[in-house]
């Protein structure tokens, strides 16, 4: 058996952050990099990370079927054929709902995948309920994904909370950050929620349209080479790889960003 | 934007590959043809090929491209469709000329040809549904069958209104819905299923194995569709979409979309 890849849950509480978008890109950046990466929608019911992926025709079964065990986990995985045999994606039942799956199940089915892949990232519902518990139920690490908003941040602490009782490491993404407020004093800044959350930094990703656009296309914007977004997933990738990458100029230079950049090499 | 009941470019027919250049200058649709061969390559190699053009004569370099490509993927050309311009074209580049374009709409059936290049796709997919098929028979057993077309039709179930994203309809029997499909719904069903509206969502018709199910919808404009243990979804980034009743069925092993013509 060859080593087991890394399982991480990729949460926020509040919905409408960026779970799913940052799922999909951040697992786009990862594959294109070589890595073998499955994706995990683990928000049964409403899923969406089939369609941010374009993936969403070639669905037959899916992640509670294999719970259930009325497929092989094998034939519920779509590759996405945009990279060589390196994305895969499992995705969520559409017409059942968060309990039709045990936190048992998802455990090991997480399990199952990361014998097989170098990552499996959970992209997982909003809400602290069945859903979260489910989704985390299968990770070993967590990215918290917020925007710099009061109460995406208040709901963000409240998950940390959650994610800490049950000892997995967390990381932090700061999603939809508009300099130009930030400058202003319109919007918190990173600093900001760095100190409200105290978590590691992993990344920061600027508002850009390019993201509506690109989802609406089912197609990651981290598959545009040469877009602002797309080096900043990838940068993102390589941090969480374990690599010393040097946050950006449209990033902050505040002593505790460095620090927390710092940190996260 | 549903995509399903355009006309492609490129046909397969049992004869062979049937390009349609007669709507736009060849130039201007060379990218796409490319495209879908580049798309799936293995799937045209070594097939017959015929070209329809309208009246106009293409230009000379779009062609001798056109025909680089085709011999690219060993497409082998059988000869040129048009007007009286284009049997001029025929004789001087030394081609077969097949005649005019046939008149009235198109009678040819439109082969999925997304449901042939996928299949290995859905290989796995697809042992699954058929173990699948002999446990739901399994399970059935001790339930009397249907076996005439009165207890069959007994069975069908109506749904009077739009069906929602999430929302499914499972049915041992067929399955009648009077409004829209909306994507992200299902309908699976062991007998026919028949959509008075827009059908967006997936449709499972003959999910016990019975490859004589179909299904019919007004708009006919599924994210996948199976039948039995055929398994197709609609060919990427087609446009030209106009709703008109469809039905699709199985042939030769595989799902085809044909339009509706009312019995006489």
């Amino acid at each position: 058996m060859s080593e087991m890849g890394r399982r991480i849950v990729i949460t926020s509480g509040k919905g409408g952050v960026g779970k799913t978008t940052t799922t999909a890109n951040l697992g786009c950046a990862l594959a294109r990099s070589g890595r073998k990466v499955v994706l995990v929608d683990a928000d049964i019911g409403l899923r969406n990370l089939d369609l941010v992926l374009g993936l969403e025709k070639r669905i037959v079964f899916d992640l509670v079927e294999v719970a259930e065990g009325r497929c092989a986990l094998r034939s519920a995985m779509i590759k996405d054929k945009r990279f060589d045999d390196c994305l895969w994606l499992l995705p969520a039942a559409q017409t059942r709902d968060k309990q039709a799956v045990t936190e048992e199940q998802m455990e090991s089915i997480t399990r199952e995948l990361a014998g097989m892949a170098d990552y499996v990232l959970i992209d997982c519902p909003a809400g602290i309920e069945h859903g979260f518990r489910n989704a985390v139920a299968g990770a070993e690490e967590a990215l918290v994904i917020t925007t710099p908003e009061v109460s995406a941040i208040r709901d963000a602490d409240r998950i940390v909370g959650k994610l800490g009782e049950r000892g997995l490491p967390t990381r932090l993404i700061v999603n939809r950050i508009r300099p130009e407020l930030v400058k202003a004093g319109d919007m918190l800044s990173v600093d900001d929620v760095c100190e409200v959350l105290g978590l590691e930094l992993l990344g920061i990703v600027p508002d850009d349209e390019d993201v509506i656009d690109t989802t609406n296309r089912g197609e990651p914007v981290a598959l545009d080479d040469g877009t602002r977004l797309a080096m900043i997933y990838a940068k993102i990738a390589r941090r969480l790889e374990g690599e010393m990458v040097p946050f950006t100029s449209l990033e902050p230079q505040s002593f505790l960003v460095k620090l927390w950049g710092a940190l996260a090499g | 934007m549903s995509v399903w009941g355009a006309m492609p470019i490129v046909r397969g027919t049992r004869s062979g590959l049937e390009f349609d250049l007669f709507e736009a200058p060849l130039a201007e649709l060379l990218p796409e043809i490319r495209a879908k061969l580049e798309a799936s390559p293995d799937f045209y190699r070594g097939a017959g090929g015929v070209l329809s053009f309208g009246d106009a004569v293409p230009d000379e370099g779009a062609f001798d491209d056109l025909l680089a490509a085709l011999a690219e993927r060993e497409i082998q050309l059988a000869g040129v469709r048009g007007g009286p311009a284009i049997a001029e074209f025929a004789e001087r580049r030394g081609l077969a000329y097949l005649g005019p374009l046939a008149k009235g709409p198109s009678k040819v059936r439109r082969l999925s040809a997304a449901a042939r290049s996928t299949q290995a796709d859905f290989a796995g997919a697809r042992a699954d549904l058929a173990r699948r098929r002999l446990r739901a028979v399994r399970e059935l057993e001790g339930v009397p069958a249907a076996r005439s077309s009165d207890e069959a039709a007994a069975e069908t179930v109506l749904h009077r209104g739009t069906l929602r994203g999430g929302q499914a309809i499972r049915q041992r029997g067929s399955i009648v819905v009077l409004g829209d499909v909306n994507p992200g719904a299902e309908l699976i069903a062991t007998g026919d299923i028949v959509v008075v509206g827009a059908l967006r969502g997936i449709a499972h018709a003959g999910a016990q194995g019975d490859v004589g199910a179909c299904v019919f919808a007004l708009d006919l404009a599924p994210t996948q569709l199976r039948i039995g243990p055929h398994i197709a979804v609609a060919p990427e980034g087609e446009r030209r979409h106009i709703p008109a009743p469809e039905l699709a069925r199985v042939e030769d092993g595989r799902i085809v979309i044909v339009p509706y013509a009312p019995p006489r």
